[in-house]
């Protein structure tokens, strides 16, 4: 039976924050893409549009099934994202290099965005069918761990740094959120310091350059750092009003690389200024606290842990991506939610305001 | 059923939750601060860089200004170069275009390379010169592979060209890429690495007014450098021209005359110093180093034994001899040793302290006065007025004429000559004058130096009745339109210390000199010219031994002869100097007659 207190408990605020801002993001697209002309015949932004609609399908699906449903079925949902991981080193032609798409026809996507969700569900799941009490340390981490270093690699070897970074961040932030006491947390923060300058060992050639790069960025300002240094430049020439839209000259003559994906925040922060960048920071803020009130008054331990594990992946790729186009982290691909260009990412995305909904809809049912 | 864990845990993790909210707030509130950082407080700074990211500024050259005849005749202007270049950053395989190119061109890779190899470092949008000013037939070639050339584009730019080649070409001068050194002296002062100045002559001298100043354009370009959009243009300002005194047909006529010889003419106008023509032999093409110069002909240039880049005209000095007599005399007349009636005897040679001193009439003059011993040239007759006179005396006359000093021609070549005096020599040797070196100097042997300038001017002013004037070959300076910037006006340097009566005396004598049939000058005779002159042979070798009769050129006398014309009011003055010419009377004054005349006949036809 349908039951009233479903639409009683929707939460319209979250929906229409995630719609504002992917009106914004197809906005800044059309800005972006507006040079685009022997990229694709299709304008970014038009395909940004469609993608939005398919979110939108995909928001009605991940509202209403009931996400302990999806819970129980977690394993086969994120086993489902591992081997799209897998077939994209078969399907997908290789683009510079990498297995990171999947090409369907027309259209093309990233698993390893819909992984991030998966891994997600399969961490709330497992993470909440015990207590450290219970279940004690090391047996209550082993299964989470083991598959977060499964699809941590598979998304490694593409390869993909940034997201294959994120997975493994995602996963840390979770244990030491939910999980561990202070002395845990201590122990495994001194041992990760330690642990730290062993990984660059395994990095490949561009990817450590891109840390040096990142360190020092006017050292090599026409190759690595060019497109740290022109991204600076474009978001600190908006000063406080912006270049107005359209009018971005660090976007419009492409001094900017991947404007439309991985720098679509510059974009923005050129046009629209200070006051465009702190909106949208304002907008990100509010969703991610909307996301922790949900995990905060969420029905059962499943749905609070699902809700901070979903709001992690959204916090971080937020910051990430403006930590990077901004100076303060190293240039990694990590899109921006709503705003990056990208089917794959608005999604996911949409699926986890989808699923944030879902456990803050059924929060009063049982 | 919820145990005890379960809620202690729960409770932990609602704890949890809030310290991330607090943990999320502190994140958004390090990405606000950077935003303001970078859009606020560093703003204008990014404002500017990203200005210069999409502001480029092209430089529209200022052609050199041209120099012109005083008939308006052009002596230099400007051609357009055609040159080569690459732009690297429109190329992805610069070592293959460079391949392709050399191919097609059929020259040899390896320098294209080395250029493209050192231009590292500059903005990758800035085209590398590969081939400067290449024929017709070659851009052509090159202009239709192009699309097989990705980055080869064709720059024009403006060349330094002179139509006449080599005329005048050391009065004009030459020009050179600036040096580094120059680059960084204020007198410099924004002018650019690889810019062409001048390096002698009048492009040396007039370069300020000559150079022009560039202008420029601003573009709005893309990220690969493409032009967008033009912002904002400042013209360039033309250049001035220049128009000197110098008359290209007299000029002509004095360089036809040292055809096949090395010397020197120039030819004033007495009046006021304004120089008609300026011709020293051998000469040299000043196109040549309006491109970078090749190593070879630089190598043939400099070790050319007759030295073709020397302006002979005011960077050789000679003793000028008997043209030295009309200074000795002069001082003499002046001194009141002697009077134009005054006479000795020569007998073919004088004995002064243990030596002979020859007449160059072994046979000997007999009884010489003044007009005789100018016009027949008597060296005894002189050796006596040295003696009376002795080296300071004659040297201040010698001063007074402008001998040993600069003519103020304003040609940083040039040569200061000199005057000996008894103080110089006591420097120079360390010991006192020494008596006999009067009777040599007397007659423009020994110590004297002039340069064929200094003597011209010296006889310029005795022609225009005793006014020394500072030659000068810049007539006007104009506008490229044609509007007057600045005339130079004449100057005149002092007056001679003679009495009028004197100077015209000593012009009746040089009258004679042309146009009596004793005279040693009579090859410079011209009918109804009233031509007036003197000759002057420089010895090689010295007086002691027989300088008469060797065949060996290289040991053959300087041939001097100066003239000036007509005698009343003249309107020419010239000196004619031939290295190793013979006599004065024979070799050079044949020249002088030949440029008086075609000057009045210049003057005769209207031009």
């Amino acid at each position: 039976m349908f039951d009233r207190r479903l639409v009683t408990s929707f939460d319209w605020g979250l929906l229409l924050l995630a719609l504002v801002l992917s009106g914004l993001g197809i906005v800044n697209i059309y800005s972006a893409g507006s040079f685009s002309l022997n990229d694709s015949p299709a304008p970014f932004f038009l395909k940004q549009m469609y993608w939005l609609s398919i979110s939108l399908i995909i928001l009605v699906a991940a509202v209403a099934i009931d996400y302990q449903f999806i819970a129980r079925n977690c394993y086969l949902l994120h086993g489902a994202a591992a081997l799209m991981l897998i077939a994209a080193f078969f399907l997908g032609g290789p683009t510079a290099g990498t297995h990171r798409w999947i090409q369907i026809g027309y259209f093309s996507f990233q698993p390893s965005e819909f992984a991030k969700v998966s891994l997600v569900i399969v961490l709330a799941s497992s993470l909440s069918g015990s207590t450290p009490a219970t279940a004690g340390l090391l047996r209550g981490l082993a299964v989470p761990g083991l598959l977060t270093m499964v699809t941590f690699l598979l998304v490694f070897v593409q390869p993909d740094l940034g997201t294959a970074g994120l997975l493994l961040i995602i996963f840390i932030s979770f244990v030491f959120l939910v999980r561990l006491d202070i002395k845990q947390i201590a122990v495994a923060a001194v041992s990760g310091l330690v642990l730290l300058p062993c990984s660059l060992f395994f990095m490949e050639e561009y990817q450590k350059k891109r840390i040096i790069t990142f360190l020092n960025p006017d050292k090599d300002s026409l190759r690595a750092g060019y497109q740290a240094i022109q991204s600076k430049i474009a978001i600190g020439s908006g000063m406080l009003f912006g270049k107005g839209f359209m009018s971005g000259t660090q976007s419009q003559l492409r001094f900017l690389p991947v404007q439309h994906t991985d720098f679509a925040f510059s974009v923005w922060a050129e046009e629209w200024g200070f006051a465009g960048s702190a909106l949208l920071l304002l907008l990100f803020f509010l969703l991610i606290s909307k996301g922790l009130k949900i995990a905060t008054i969420a029905r059962d331990r499943l749905g609070s842990f699902l809700a901070v594990g979903l709001v992690l992946v959204l916090f971080w790729q937020v910051c990430i991506n403006i930590g990077m186009v901004c100076g303060i982290f190293p240039i990694v691909g990590v899109p921006l939610p709503f705003i990056s260009y990208g089917g794959s990412s608005l999604i996911t995305n949409w699926a986890i305001i989808g699923l944030l909904l879902n456990i803050r809809m059924r929060r009063l049912t049982f | 059923m919820r145990s005890e864990h379960d809620l202690a845990y729960e409770q932990r993790v609602q704890t949890r939750i809030r310290i991330a909210y607090f943990l999320t707030l502190l994140a958004f509130a390090l990405l606000f601060l950077r935003l303001w950082l970078l859009q606020l407080i560093e703003g204008d700074n990014y404002r500017r860089l990203s200005e210069n990211n999409r502001i480029r500024t092209q430089i529209i050259k200022s052609p050199r200004g041209c120099i012109l005849d005083t008939n308006h005749k052009v002596l230099a202007s400007n051609r357009p170069s055609f040159d080569i270049c690459l732009v690297p950053q429109e190329t992805g395989r610069a070592a293959e275009v460079l391949q392709d190119l050399a191919a097609l061109v059929q020259c040899d890779v390896s320098p294209l390379k080395e250029k493209v190899r050192q231009a590292r470092g500059r903005p990758p949008y800035e085209p590398v010169k590969l081939l400067a000013d290449v024929s017709r037939d070659l851009l052509a070639l090159v202009l239709t592979h192009k699309l097989d050339l990705p980055g080869i584009v064709v720059e024009t730019n403006p060349v330094r060209h002179y139509p006449s080649a080599d005329l005048a070409c050391h009065l004009l001068g030459h020009l050179g890429e600036i040096s580094p050194q120059q680059l960084q002296s204020p007198a410099f002062a924004g002018y650019r690495p690889g810019t062409f100045i001048g390096k002698s002559g009048v492009e040396q001298m007039m370069e300020r007014e000559m150079k022009g100043t560039d202008g420029g354009y601003q573009a709005e370009v893309d990220a690969t450098g493409y032009k967008v959009d033009i912002m904002g243009r400042v013209d360039p300002v033309p250049a001035h021209n220049i128009i000197l005194t110098l008359n290209a047909d007299l000029q002509q006529a004095a360089e036809d005359g040292l055809a096949g010889k090395t010397g020197a003419i120039v030819a004033v106008d007495p009046r006021d110093g304004r120089i008609l023509a300026m011709a020293s032999s051998p000469r040299f093409d000043p196109n040549l180093f309006s491109r970078t110069i090749s190593a070879r002909e630089w190598g043939e240039l400099i070790n050319n034994p007759s030295r073709p880049l020397m302006n002979r005209c005011i960077q050789t000095m000679q003793p000028p001899g008997s043209t030295y007599k009309l200074i000795t005399a002069a001082a003499a007349l002046s001194e009141k040793e002697i009077t134009p009636e005054s006479a000795f005897f020569c007998s073919g040679s004088l004995n002064f302290g243990a030596r002979a001193y020859r007449c160059w009439r072994k046979a000997g003059h007999g009884t010489v006065a003044l007009e005789r011993g100018i016009v027949e040239s008597c060296d005894v007759y002189f050796y006596q007025l040295g003696i009376m006179l002795g080296p300071d005396r004659i040297a201040r006359y010698a001063r007074g004429f402008g001998l040993g000093d600069l003519t103020g021609i304003g040609l940083d070549e040039e040569k200061r000559g000199l005057i000996p005096t008894s103080d110089w020599y006591q420097r120079r040797y360390g010991i006192p004058w020494q008596r006999g070196e009067s009777l040599s100097i007397a007659i423009g042997q020994g110590a004297n130096l002039v340069t064929p300038l200094q003597l011209v001017m010296a006889y310029a002013s005795l022609a225009n009745g005793g006014k020394l004037y500072q030659p000068f070959f810049v007539e006007r300076v104009e506008t490229a339109d044609g509007k007057l910037v600045n005339r130079i006006s004449p100057q005149v340097r002092g007056n001679l210390p003679l009495a009028s009566e004197t100077i015209k005396r000593l012009k009746e004598c040089l009258f004679k000199v042309v146009n009596t049939p004793s005279g040693t000058g009579t090859r410079a005779q011209i009918p109804g010219g009233d031509v007036c002159g003197k000759t002057g042979t420089a010895q090689v070798i010295n007086l002691g031994r027989d300088s008469r009769s060797p065949r060996d050129s290289h040991l053959q006398d300087h041939a001097w002869f100066v003239a000036f014309a007509p005698k009343d009011v003249p309107r020419i003055a010239v000196v004619v100097y031939v290295e190793h010419g013979g006599h004065g009377g024979s070799a050079s004054a044949p020249i002088a007659k030949t440029i008086i005349s075609r000057l009045f006949e210049l003057e005769g036809s209207g031009v």
